[in-house]
């Protein structure tokens, strides 16, 4: 059981940065977009 | 956390063992999928290559998701951080941890606050020239802001 067994605590800073500001961003832009991008895919359901 | 701080391990049997618990309180709160996709993603961890163990854990992934809709962005979230694991990026004991709150919490906003932390971490990291985080300790803290915050 590798996955199980594998017991490290450890993520590199670099990758920690880089996963902070993706996350806060799409997050940014769900919040300022997201009801647009809803009433666009909504538009577009029922034209389908 | 505070293995984690000495030496950036977790003894397997507590995170292993909150990772049970986890399952068994997510059973009980009707979240089937994504225990079972718990269980199948450590075995597939065992395949042969890496190519064939990625196309499992989709695949199952998927089908944890279609099986369970509202259960969908956990199975997402568990094979998100699975395959961060499976490429060296997140180490097991971190894995296990976001595992065990996803499946308690049942709600995968809480990855919000813990990158957040994970972030304010590397920053502080990259200002003392260290090269890896303990990220159990942002897991920690990230989870306890998303359970207190509605308190506030």
């Amino acid at each position: 059981m590798r996955f199980l067994n594998d017991n490290r605590g450890i993520e590199s800073t670099e990758v920690a940065l880089i996963i902070a500001v993706v996350v806060l961003v799409a997050y940014g832009a769900y919040r300022l977009l997201g009801q647009n991008i809803a009433a666009i895919v909504t538009d577009i359901a029922g034209k389908i | 956390m505070v293995y984690d701080l000495r030496n950036h391990q977790v003894p397997t049997p507590l995170t292993v063992g909150g990772m049970v618990g986890a399952g068994l309180y997510a059973l009980f709160n009707g979240l089937w999928a994504p225990v079972l996709l718990m269980i199948a993603l450590t075995h597939v961890s065992d395949f042969n290559p890496r190519e064939k163990r990625l196309a499992f854990a989709l695949t199952l992934s998927v089908f944890s998701a279609i099986f369970q809709p509202s259960a969908a962005l956990i199975c997402l979230l568990i094979l998100v951080v699975w395959v961060l694991w499976e490429f060296g990026v997140l180490g097991g004991a971190d894995v296990k941890l976001i595992i065990t709150a996803a499946l308690v919490l049942g709600n995968p906003i809480f990855l919000i606050p813990i990158t957040v932390v994970g972030g304010v971490q590397g920053v502080i990291a990259s200002l003392q020239k260290k090269r890896e985080i303990p990220f159990v300790v942002s897991i920690f803290c990230g989870t306890l802001l998303f359970v207190l915050y509605p308190y506030f």
